[in-house]
């Protein structure tokens, strides 16, 4: 149980898995709904348990593994690689909201999804293609959420709070595209992709920073400053790339 | 092989969008880590160069790539 004081710590670790992991989750989701739809619904959550059972493996092992690196390390890599998945995002979603690139659109991917799915042959009770389709979906947006967690908690001894807002968003969008049956297009998956990019990004700089041996002058809330640092290049990003597409 | 290959390189792409940003990024942290380790300043000139050098990178990196999407 980690104690009452500890949650100021753990907060801002679980919302940036939860809000991240959301993110994965809806866009897998939008597969396999295609893929259920169109194909039967047995081969595409079969895809989808399959992949489960493909990330849960990675996670025992990987966890394992985790326990013996030194933490020096570990906020090396972590932060390394952090930084890097936390700034493509962040880098995507400014010129998205620059309007430079298109934004994802869940209806479109679905549409075409279910084209690609409904032109494969005759539907078989384990219909490989809904299958494929369904576990390559889970299992790449699922390693996404895996380095989220292991990023956001493994640096800081949070990795208990990071898979309890992974796990409560996955299931959170499995419930509600199970009940909706349609991709959730709702979902404002662009600013949804800033805030996590900012917060990822914010996370792999203090880790690695802590890796390098930098002394953070407000300890563990430097993230929130670097939050807001990064939230503030972020739009000045959005203006920059507006005033030169223009 | 074939198969090894395109899992890499799905893998890589989990992280590297722009190789040019992923690049300078990686060349900040390393530069951070060096000013770190070897200077006298090194504390305060670190933590300069890991923020205000990440923030640099992205912001032009965004600026040159609207540029380069108005020119196409």
């Amino acid at each position: 149980m980690i104690p009452a004081l500890d949650w100021l710590h753990a907060g801002p670790v679980a919302a940036a898995a939860f809000l991240a992991s959301a993110v994965e989750a809806v866009e897998a989701a939008t597969i396999v709904l295609a893929a259920g739809v169109t194909r039967g619904w047995r081969s595409a959550l079969g895809g989808a348990a399959a992949a489960l059972a493909a990330l849960a493996a990675l996670v025992l092992a990987f966890g394992a593994a985790l326990a013996a690196v030194p933490i020096a390390a570990l906020q090396l890599a972590v932060g390394s690689l952090l930084l890097l998945f936390g700034m493509r995002w962040l880098r995507k979603a400014i010129l998205r909201q620059a309007g430079v690139i298109d934004r994802r659109d869940e209806v479109q991917i679905y549409a075409r999804e279910r084209r690609a799915l409904a032109g494969q042959g005759s539907t078989a009770p384990w219909d490989p293609a809904a299958l494929l389709a369904s576990f390559k979906a889970v299992l790449l947006e699922g390693i996404e959420v895996i380095v989220i967690v292991i990023g956001v908690g493994a640096g800081g001894g949070m990795l208990l709070p990071a898979s309890a807002g992974a796990v409560a968003a996955c299931v959170a969008v499995s419930l509600v595209a199970l009940a909706l049956h349609r991709p959730l297009t709702r979902v404002p998956e662009n600013a949804l992709k800033l805030t996590v990019g900012v917060m990822v990004s914010s996370f792999g700089l203090f880790w690695f920073g802590e890796g390098i041996g930098v002394d953070w002058l407000l300890g563990d809330a430097t993230i929130l400053v670097l939050i807001a640092v990064l939230l503030a290049a972020a739009f000045c990003g959005v203006w920059l790339a507006r005033k030169a597409a223009r | 092989m074939r198969r090894a290959v395109t899992l890499l390189l799905d893998a890589i792409a989990l992280f590297v969008d722009d190789e040019t940003l992923a690049i300078t990024l990686l060349l900040i942290l390393a530069l951070a880590a060096f000013v770190e380790n070897t200077m006298w300043a090194g504390g305060p000139l670190a933590r300069v160069v890991l923020v205000a050098g990440s923030v640099a990178a992205l912001v032009e990196n965004v600026a040159r790539a609207a540029r380069a999407a108005r020119r196409q």
